[in-house]
């Protein structure tokens, strides 16, 4: 009986723990949003009104991110090229962009396909355009993180207390 | 990285051999559509490696430009860009006028000037300049490809170096090839460059705000060029500049020239050529202009 009453406590514990995991993962994507908006802002400045160069641009933009991307062009490769190489690592398992969407990071591969390919106006359009379009992703990661913390962690204490009950 | 490093590294494997084997004596390198790369170096040229395709020569021009169309546009739109380590490139092609200003839409064409730091090579002539009996407001007149902009830095650092103050307009970016505002190449310890800005705005600006006792000035021609000198030397700065011209009588015969040494702005002149870095005389310009002092 002492094994199955711990067992059930056990299982109670995973329910909550994997309910708050899936939150995590909403409150990580809402956090990564805020920062790749701002960063989008500042890149914006430095390109636009300081007339930096796009690897130059990108790492005063204070966002590790865009570092990486500005090294990825050493050697002459495009911004595209660059962002095509660090994406794939950025979006797996532990990377920046994990929790992300397919919506959030069509924005930056948007971004990334057009920078430093025209002229001030058309890339101050550009990037107004990218930042608003992740600010509006934020926007709703926030509402959905708002739903997903009691949601996920509700539903994750009474998935496990339910197996809990089965398994006694 | 420097600008042949990079355009080694952009262009096919045999034009890029021969960049290498001639790495340290090229002077221009031409990129054309549907050509071959063309090398010249002092005393000789060579074509190296197949045809360029537009594609490629596109896509070398847009690397060399950091994928940063935006940056270079106002510079574009009068032919040419200047890379980090003072290099420039030309570029010729379409021009099309939009919203009142003229814009490159596409590249036929490009021709790299390797920009080379040769300290000491004013050391025959820095003494008429940096003279006894004070400094001595200096034009170089060549035609294109003599080599002033190299003369005119080492000037700029000397002068620097002997405990002058020196102020720098650097519009074209080539004299002190700023990066961020930063001078790349040495223009001595107490020099000031103000990067990119228009010379008849940067001079008289470099007056008001930097108390220097000398003013150089690349590739002067217009007529606010003129006026700006003329005022900096009214304001009692030495003016250091270059010209086109391949002679006193030609620089004269060019009105915002013929203005600034007549206003009293240059009271010499150095003449270089006939090869890269030579310099033949410094003629007086001032006291009735009969001095001459040859050097080649």
């Amino acid at each position: 009986m002492e094994i199955r009453v711990a067992l059930a406590l056990f299982v109670v514990l995973c329910g909550a723990l994997g309910g708050r995991a899936l939150s995590d993962g909403a409150k990580r994507r809402a956090e990564a949003l805020r920062y790749l908006t701002e960063a989008t802002r500042r890149l914006r400045v430095h390109m636009t009104s300081m007339f930096e160069p796009v690897p130059v641009a990108l790492e005063h933009a204070g966002c590790e991110l865009f570092s990486t991307v500005a090294q990825a062009m050493e050697g002459g490769v495009s911004a595209e090229a660059a962002w095509e190489r660090v994406r794939d690592r950025a979006t797996k398992r532990g990377g920046i962009l994990d929790s992300l969407t397919d919506a959030d990071r069509e924005a930056l591969d948007r971004m990334f396909a057009g920078l430093g390919q025209t002229g001030r106006e058309e890339q101050d359009l550009l990037l107004s355009s990218v930042a608003e379009a992740l600010e509006i992703q934020h926007r709703l990661a926030r509402e959905k993180l708002k739903e997903s913390d009691k949601l996920y962690g509700t539903l994750g204490l009474l998935i496990g207390l339910m197996l809990a009950l089965i398994v006694i | 990285m420097g600008t042949l490093d990079r355009l080694a590294a952009l262009l096919p494997e045999e034009a890029a051999r021969g960049i290498n084997a001639r790495f340290g004596k090229l002077t221009q390198v031409g990129l054309r559509a549907n050509r071959p790369v063309q090398l010249s170096w002092i005393g000789g040229e060579a074509l190296a490696g197949d045809a360029l395709d537009a594609n490629k020569l596109r896509s070398v021009v847009t690397a060399l430009m950091d994928y940063s169309f935006y940056a270079r546009e106002a510079e574009l739109s009068q032919g040419f860009f200047t890379m980090n380590d003072g290099c420039r490139v030309g570029v010729c092609g379409r021009f099309a006028r939009d919203k009142g200003e003229w814009r490159l839409t596409d590249v036929g064409s490009a021709c790299v000037r390797v920009a080379r730091p040769v300290p000491g090579c004013v050391d025959a002539i820095i003494d008429r300049i940096n003279a006894a009996d004070g400094l001595r407001s200096t034009i170089l007149l060549s035609r294109p490809g003599m080599g002033k902009t190299t003369l005119l830095r080492d000037i700029a650092r000397q002068l620097s170096e002997a405990g002058r103050r020196v102020a720098v307009a650097d519009e074209r970016h080539e004299l002190a090839a700023c990066a961020s505002g930063v001078p790349t190449l040495d223009v001595g310890p107490r020099t000031d460059v103000m990067d990119g800005c228009p010379r008849t705005l940067a001079i008289p600006a470099l007056i008001r705000s930097m108390a220097p006792e000398v003013i150089v000035a690349d590739e002067i021609g217009g007529a606010g060029d003129a006026r700006a000198l003329a005022d900096a030397a009214r304001c009692g700065a030495t003016v250091i500049a270059s010209a086109h011209g391949e002679s006193v009588d030609m620089a004269l015969a060019r009105p915002a020239l013929r203005a600034a040494i007549e206003g009293g702005a240059i009271k010499q002149a150095v003449l270089l050529g006939p090869r890269p870095g030579a310099i033949m005389e410094v003629r007086a310009l001032d006291e009735g202009g009969d001095a001459r002092w040859k050097y080649a």
